[in-house]
């Protein structure tokens, strides 16, 4: 998906020993969004927004190891070790001992010759590694200005961690203008660094530039166009996590120690075997408990009780993105923790005072089919016509902000019906929920609509699960715990026949050898991903289990 | 044993020949034995031995004497005997002996009275066909007819190649026949020795029986059409219908050309049903007209193609194609049967060729040779099948125990094709034809690998002395390694082959691919070569073969005498003409040296241009190299070699070159042009020709053309010339700049506008790869009496562009035009993040140079330790640490060192506020270095804290974010979290203020789960607890219970 901006000039940051000035240069293409003022609660702005540039960079996903060298290395040793093995009498030993040492001169001859080489050609790479370094910022942060706050999102490269920073209007000082509405900014490592130099005793003044959006000579070489092309599944990602704010939750606050504790125990160790997740103990009054699977180290939160009602037991993966978090717990009054269930997305809002920094994680790290999220969310919710979706929209932008509640009685409509307009508008990235506030806030992803119902499927397989499920074609046969984990066995009502799909889920609950006998699966067998039926099958096991 | 005594002794009879060997050997002391082997000539002799016990030498010698004599008796002859009968020779006796046996036999069938129990009639009268004795035909037109098929076939086809016209009635009759088979050849027949209006007739009617689409092409005498319709019908469309193949010889009498169609078409028709029979018939039309190219064409293809089909030992039935066809007798008679070219078929024709090749060279046929070339022509060097080895072991019970015997068998590269092997190899030592197997093997010890003996080994070499033409036309045209061999021995021993030596014959012999033909031809060069009346035609035939040596030997013949050669025009011409590049290297020597007279010149050079405007550029890729580099050689010899020549040379001439798709000729009629400077009279047109040609080279030339004229003309095409420095081709670029260079000298209002329209290209994308470096180019060669019209502003955009030349450009610029003192600092620290090392260079020079001017500006000079290349950042810690001064350094720009990104930055920060601290500053130090998101820093802050914080509230409460940052580091900064305990905890315990400031940092801190932190924790808030009880703690102190 093609994402246009275009940048006046580039996003300047002039520092000197007694100020640092931040011009952020804003998407010029959208409608006039700008922003300027001085900074008044320095250090704690300074560690949240390096908290999200730590999310824009991430990306936790596994890696390979790259074997290239080694493989050279191989190539190298294996005549050797042949000829050790075929050296069976001495003569030959030493006949061999004699050509290794040739070959161990001629080999050091061919490095040093090779040598400046090699050097020149890893700065050279090292250069180019430098200078193209914005170029993996898969897309720059957004901002959006609102009557109360501003607040800066971004999304990580690996597709499952979303970070939000919203400064009240109190983090500031001297606040010049403002126009409402969201835009785009040029992003970089650079303005990194320059964060890291913000001080109390340094002036810092934010400003997203309004001279940007006055008309320019016709020179357009003063103009950045940038175009991404962002990958569906990210955008999918995106709006999977934002729309998972609206859902009802379990909502817990833990103290900033608890956060660091957490954080230690994972510092501390390398998980190397699975189950890899925390285990959130939640029971009425009681402190809350996390254990940290492999090692079933439990973590006590003794100065966080959990208000709810009901006693739960969640799970969640992917904990090593909480390390985001680290330079926050200084700064930090608590943690709240927002968690949908088990596999599903959690936020952690971090209380600044005056800012709230959210950090959203979709359920696993790698949003493979494997992982794939047992919750359809972006679901529509409740269907509501166009006419009235327009309305509660353009009531909505009125005043940039506002709650469910206050909207249903202003536009005098049923309370679900705008909850259901708003849903929808979330899920197409152009409303999004504040967890803070517990208001919605109006916030455009991009300039064009995005096209929803493309988005809402990774592939037709996952759609034609969904609408197994939905028309309770689903049939659980079998449920049977198994060496590699939860064996399901279903049975599938299709058109002409009954499928037989056969899941394992792992103790990370990922999805392990799955078997069917659709035509599908006979076929490809995994190559192109799971069949329907198994994805079926998987669905009704998730929403089984949480009914039970 | 040691042989005494030996006699061989061998008798020819008849049919009958067969040796008998005795041998009289000493075994012992006074120990002797007579043995005995016998059998027939060449096979496996049996032994025998006269005494199973050994005798004295008297006894023995009784013995050997008296088998001697018995053998000699009964007719034995010894060898060496004079009185042996020579092969040849009884050969000939026999030949007039079957002459006048057969004729004597065809006078009696004539007169009904002979007896054919002993030799069926048919064969003889067949014999009599084959041997073509005109005196048979007498008797064969007065033997009658039989209505027998086989009997009517043989007597049509003895007729067709013994007959004269006066036999056509009696072929007529036998046309009539009811079997068709003996209707064809009677017609085949009749059409060789009928009268010229039978000829006629039956050509009309042969003619009427072919298809349209083949008819007209051989009346209209075309024949491309004519095969292109032949291949098309029986390759492409693989027509059903193909009785016309077989009538095809007939009309070619009239059509010469439709055999040589037919041959060339023969090698790609499939041996399949329907077209194989048809194939028979023309092997049979051959055989009858002693056509010998037809008849070398098929006969090398059966040996060359595998049969279509296999008959099994067993069973009426053949397995074809995944099914099976049973009763093959009945599938055999159907019209179009589905099976032909079995093996068995294949064999047959095999052994039938060999058995005709046999016969004619027997009776000593002139024809063979012919035959045998036009077989021999067939076969390639792709032909060759590789060698093999083939192992086998047998075992036999020796001595109570099985041995086993390993018997090697070696096959040289052609010895799967029968026919192929008996012409080269009936007579070799060295090969063996394997009947069984249809294989020529290796007689043993001979191996492949080895030499060949240096005896002849092809079938008949008398007839091969014979016929030093077919000899010739194989070693010219086969492309065969064997072959060749086997003509080049026979060629050499031939004692008419010196009337055969022609320069045509050298050059061919030069041009194959082998040696040993080389060689041949090397030798037969200097044994003709005349050098007192030189022939020009070998030299240059010499010259222009690929071979070195031979190349060699024409340059030594030329070198001897070069006047001789040089004076004749069409060697000169061909010898420019020469694709050998070194003869062409060593010719333009020659010519340079030893000039042409003009009037030749001229003519030699139109030759030569004519030559190369027949050129034509070939589709594959790499002969397209090949031609041009060819074609580049040629004509710039032609420059070099006439410089004279091309002034004079008119338009009709370069013209043509200028329009030639090969690269070279259009350039050389450039390089003409210029040669002959008159620009002026060209027309725009040519120009525009040059301009756009497809070459680079060409185009080039073009503008070098246009450079030709006078500069009056050319300021008037000013925007022509610019419009060249941003062409699309690069040579043009670089070819104008020459051009423009000498414009400039006069012209200096040009070079401003130049200036002014080309800089800004430099600091915008290029429209073509290369244009920015011919632009810096052309500014620092021609341009740079132009540089003060550059402003410092361009220089500066020239240096911040994304380009790299125009940072080369800049950096020169820079340094000739501008005062870097009128330049902001910032520019200059700017210049040490620049990507071209001389560029940095100057920011650090003017750093060196203008130390007052630095520190006047510190703060932006420091910006320089920012910068994004590692030796500008050394330079600045090294610079700074070297000429800054105390008073240089205030508090604030120690501080902004420190809370740079970069960690070596900071390491210098660090070291130089140790460096310069002041105690009065020390304060400042602490509560700005306190902020630092670094752990590092936050480390080095705890050295101040007991000098600068200690007893002072207000002054801590400030370090409130420090306090809680160190303290809150995950796993990391243990030193200083235990420097901040121990003094928080001394603090505290001073000052009740400062405890109650403490007390919440340690509440915050202390749920931690790290051990030692929590228990720190927990000791300092109960020691304040103890110590100030009304303070709010999270602690209770509860007392141990003691038991």
């Amino acid at each position: 998906m093609i994402f246009n901006y275009r940048y006046s000039g580039s996003t300047q940051v002039k520092s000197s020993s007694q100020a640092v000035g931040m011009e952020f240069a804003p998407d010029t293409l959208r409608e006039p969004t700008y922003f300027i003022g001085k900074l008044r609660q320095h250090l704690a702005f300074r560690e949240a927004i390096s908290a999200l540039h730590d999310i824009v960079v991430s990306d936790l996903r596994f890696k390979p190891k790259e074997r290239t060298d080694y493989q050279a290395w191989l190539a190298e040793q294996e005549p050797i070790w042949l000829a050790e093995a075929m050296a069976r009498k001495e003569a030959v030993d030493t006949q061999v001992d004699e050509k290794m040492e040739q070959l161990q001169a001629l080999r050091q001859k061919r490095d040093a010759v090779m040598e400046p080489f090699y050097k020149a050609r890893r700065a050279y790479f090292d250069f180019l590694y430098k200078k193209d370094r914005d170029a993996w910022f898969v897309l720059d942060p957004v901002i959006t200005v609102h009557p109360d706050e501003v607040f800066f999102e971004c999304f990580s490269q690996d597709e499952s961690s979303y970070g939000k920073l919203s400064c009240g209007y109190e983090v500031f000082q001297e606040i010049d203008e403002f126009a409402c509405g969201t835009t785009n900014i040029d992003y970089s490592s650079a303005l990194y660094d320059e964060f890291q130099k913000i001080r109390t005793y340094k002036d810092t003044e934010l400003k997203i530039d309004p001279s940007g959006f006055e008309v320019q000579t016709t020179d357009s070489d003063a103009y950045q166009e940038v175009k991404i092309d962002l990958p569906e599944s990210w955008v999918r990602g995106f709006l999977q996590v934002s729309s998972a704010m609206t859902l009802d939750a379990h909502r817990l606050e833990l103290h900033p120690m608890d956060v660091h504790n957490l954080l230690f125990v994972l510092k501390r160790r390398k998980e190397k075997e699975s189950p890899r997740s925390l285990r959130f103990h939640l029971s009425p009054g009681q402190p809350i408990r996390i254990t940290v699977e492999p090692w079933n180290i439990d973590i006590t939160c003794d100065r966080s009780p959990y208000l709810g009602n009901e006693a739960d037991e969640i799970r969640i993966w992917g904990r090593r993105r909480l390390m985001t978090l680290e330079r926050l717990i200084p700064v930090a009054k608590k943690f709240t923790v927002t968690l949908l269930g088990t596999g599903m997305p959690s936020f952690y809002e971090a209380d600044l005072g005056d800012m709230t920094f959210t950090l959203g994680l979709s359920g696993w790290t790698a949003n493979d089919w494997s992982r794939l999220g047992n919750f359809d969310l972006l679901a529509p919710r409740q269907e509501v016509d166009s006419l009235t979706q327009q309305k509660v929209y353009t009531a909505l932008k009125e005043n940039w902000q506002e709650s469910a509640d206050s909207l249903a009685k202003r536009l005098e409509l049923d309370r679900n019906v705008v909850l259901g307009a708003l849903g929808t508008f979330v899920q197409a990235g152009r409303v999004i929920y504040d967890l803070n506030k517990q208001v919605y806030r109006i916030r455009e992803l991009r300039r064009e609509p995005l096209p929803t119902d493309e988005l809402r499927f990774a592939n037709p397989r996952e759609e034609k699960a969904h609408e197994l499920l939905n028309q309770d074609k689903v049939s659980i046969d079998l449920i049977e715990d198994q060496r590699l984990g939860v064996m399901v066995k279903g049975t599938i009502a299709g058109a002409q026949r009954e499928y037989n799909p056969t899941i394992i889920l792992d103790t990370d609950e990922r999805m392990v050898k799955p078997t069917c006998n659709c035509n599908f699966f006979q076929q490809n067998k995994l190559y192109q991903g799971p069949c329907e039926h198994m994805l079926a099958l998987r669905l009704a096991y998730g929403k089984n289990k949480k009914t039970v | 044993m040691k042989i005494i005594q030996q006699a061989r002794l061998f008798l020819q009879q008849g049919t009958s020949d067969k040796v008998y060997e005795v041998d009289l050997c000493e075994v012992g002391t006074n120990e002797y034995v007579v043995n005995f082997r016998y059998g027939k000539r060449g096979a496996q002799l049996r032994e025998g031995t006269k005494t199973v016990f050994p005798v004295p030498l008297a006894e023995a010698e009784k013995v050997f004497t008296k088998l001697v004599n018995e053998k000699t008796s009964k007719g034995y002859q010894a060898i060496g005997n004079s009185q042996a009968p020579e092969i040849g020779k009884a050969q000939d006796t026999d030949t007039s002996a079957q002459k006048s046996t057969i004729l004597s036999y065809l006078e009696k069938a004539a007169q009904g009275s002979y007896d054919e129990s002993s030799w069926p009639l048919s064969r003889v009268v067949w014999r009599a066909g084959e041997m073509r004795w005109p005196e048979a035909e007498a008797h064969l037109r007065a033997i009658p007819l039989r209505n027998e098929a086989l009997f009517d076939y043989s007597l049509a086809w003895a007729l067709g190649r013994c007959g004269s016209a006066e036999s056509a009635e009696k072929l007529r009759k036998l046309q009539q026949q009811a079997t068709p088979t003996v209707s064809r050849i009677a017609t085949e027949a009749l059409s060789l020795i009928g009268s010229e209006a039978d000829h006629q007739q039956l050509v009309q009617q042969t003619l009427e029986q072919l298809p349209e689409s083949i008819r007209e092409p051989i009346v209209n005498q075309q024949p491309d059409t004519l095969a292109k319709k032949l291949s098309e019908l029986l390759i492409e469309l693989k027509v059903e219908e193909t009785s016309f193949l077989s009538l095809l010889p007939r009309v070619s009498d009239q059509y010469p050309f439709v055999m040589e169609v037919l041959c060339e078409l023969l090698p790609l028709i499939p041996f399949r049903p329907n077209y194989f029979h048809q194939v028979r018939y023309l092997l049979k039309a051959a055989e009858l007209r002693d056509d010998t190219r037809l008849y070398g064409t098929i006969t090398a293809r059966i040996d060359k193609t595998d049969e279509y089909f296999k008959i099994p030992h067993w069973g009426d039935y053949a397995y074809l194609d995944g099914e099976y066809i049973n009763n093959l007798r009945e599938e055999f008679a159907k019209e179009r049967p589905r099976v032909a070219y079995s093996q068995k078929t294949r064999q047959y024709l095999q052994r039938r060729s060999l058995r005709w090749l046999t016969r004619m060279g027997d009776a000593k046929s002139s024809q063979y040779t012919n035959y045998a070339r036009d077989i021999l022509l067939n076969f390639s060097d792709a032909d060759a099948r590789g060698a093999e080895k083939r192992t086998e072991y047998s075992y036999e019970y020796v001595n109570d125990r099985w041995n086993s015997r390993r018997t090697d068998t070696y096959f040289a590269d052609y010895s799967v094709y029968p026919i192929l092997g008996f012409l080269l190899y009936q007579n070799s030592p060295r090969y063996t034809l394997a009947k069984a197997a249809g294989r020529w093997r290796c007689t043993p010890p001979y191996q492949p690998s080895e030499p060949a003996p240096a005896v002849r080994e092809e079938a008949f070499p008398n007839l091969w002395d014979e016929a030093p033409e077919a000899l010739v036309t194989l070693l010219q045209q086969s492309h065969c390694r064997i072959v060749n061999e086997f003509a080049i021995k026979a060629f050499r021993a031939n004692p008419h082959r010196d009337e055969y030596v022609t320069p045509t014959l050298i050059t061919n012999l030069l041009n194959q691919p082998y040696s040993e033909s080389h060689q041949l031809g090397l030798e037969l060069a200097e044994s003709v070569y005349d050098a007192k009346n030189p022939n020009q035609e070998l030299v240059l035939a010499l010259l222009t073969c690929p071979l070195p040596e031979a190349q060699a030997l024409g340059m030594r013949w030329v070198d001897d005498q070069p006047k001789t050669f040089v004076t004749h025009s069409s060697f000169v011409s061909g010898l420019l003409r020469s694709e050998q590049e070194e003869v062409h290297v060593w010719a333009r020597n020659l010519l340079t040296q030893h000039q042409v007279e003009p009037a030749q010149a001229a003519a030699i050079v139109q030759e030569v241009v004519q030559h190369l405007l027949q050129l034509q550029p070939p589709a594959d890729e790499e002969q397209l190299a090949t031609t041009n580099a060819y074609a580049a050689r040629v004509s710039d010899s032609l420059l070099l070699v006439f410089p004279d020549a091309f002034a004079t040379v008119d338009e009709a001439i370069w013209q043509p070159l200028l329009a030639h798709p090969l690269e070279p000729l259009p350039l050389l009629a450039g390089k003409i042009l210029l040669r002959q400077n008159n620009a002026q009279a060209l027309s725009d047109t040519i120009f525009e020709a040059f301009i756009t040609s497809p070459f680079a080279s060409v185009r080039g030339v073009g503008v070098e053309l246009f450079g030709q004229l006078p500069d009056a003309v050319l300021i008037e095409r000013k925007d022509v010339l610019t419009s060249f420095c941003l062409s699309a081709h690069p040579e043009i670029r670089q070819q104008v700049q020459p051009v423009i260079g000498r414009l400039l000298k006069n012209h200096p209002a040009f070079g401003r506008e130049l200036v002014e329209l080309l800089l800004p290209l430099l600091w915008r994308k290029e429209t073509q790869e290369g244009i920015h470096q011919d632009l810096e180019r052309l500014f620092r060669q021609q341009l740079s009496d132009y540089f003060q019209h550059i402003s410092s502003d361009q220089i500066w955009k020239l240096i911040d562009a994304d380009y790299r030349e125009a940072h080369l450009l800049g950096a020169q610029l820079l340094k000739q035009q501008v005062d870097l003192e009128q330049v902001a600092l910032e520019q200059i620290v700017a210049l040490g993040s620049h990507e071209m090392l001389e560029l940095r260079e100057v920011a650090h020079n003017y750093f060196q140079k203008n130390v007052p001017r630095i520190r006047y500006e510190r703060e932006k000079a420091l910006k320089l330790l920012d910068a994004s290349w590692e030796d500008s950042r050394q330079f600045a810690m090294r610079f700074f640490a070297e000429q800054f001064r105390q008073e240089d350094w205030t508090p604030e720009l120690l501080v902004s060192l420190c809370d740079r990104v970069r960690p070596e930055i900071q390491q210098f920060g660090l070291q130089q506020i140790t460096q310069h601290f002041q105690e009065a500053n020390g304060i400042e130090y602490m509560l700005k270095l306190s902020q630092h998101p670094n752990t590092q820093l936050q480390l080095f802050v705890t050295n101040y804290l007991t000098r600068y914080a200690a007893g002072n509230p207000e002054r801590l409460q400030k370090m409130d974010y420090y306090f809680t940052s160190v303290l809150s580091q995950v796993n990391r900064g243990s030193v200083a979290k235990q420097r901040a305990f121990t003094f928080l905890g001394e603090e505290a315990q001073k000052d009740e203020a400062v405890a109650a400031w403490v007390l919440p940092l340690l509440t915050r801190v202390s749920p931690t789960i790290a051990i030692t932190d929590k228990a720190r924790c927990i000791q300092l808030m109960h020691q304040l607890k103890m110590q100030y009880p009304s303070l709010e703690s999270p602690i209770t102190v509860v007392e141990p219970e003691t038991v």
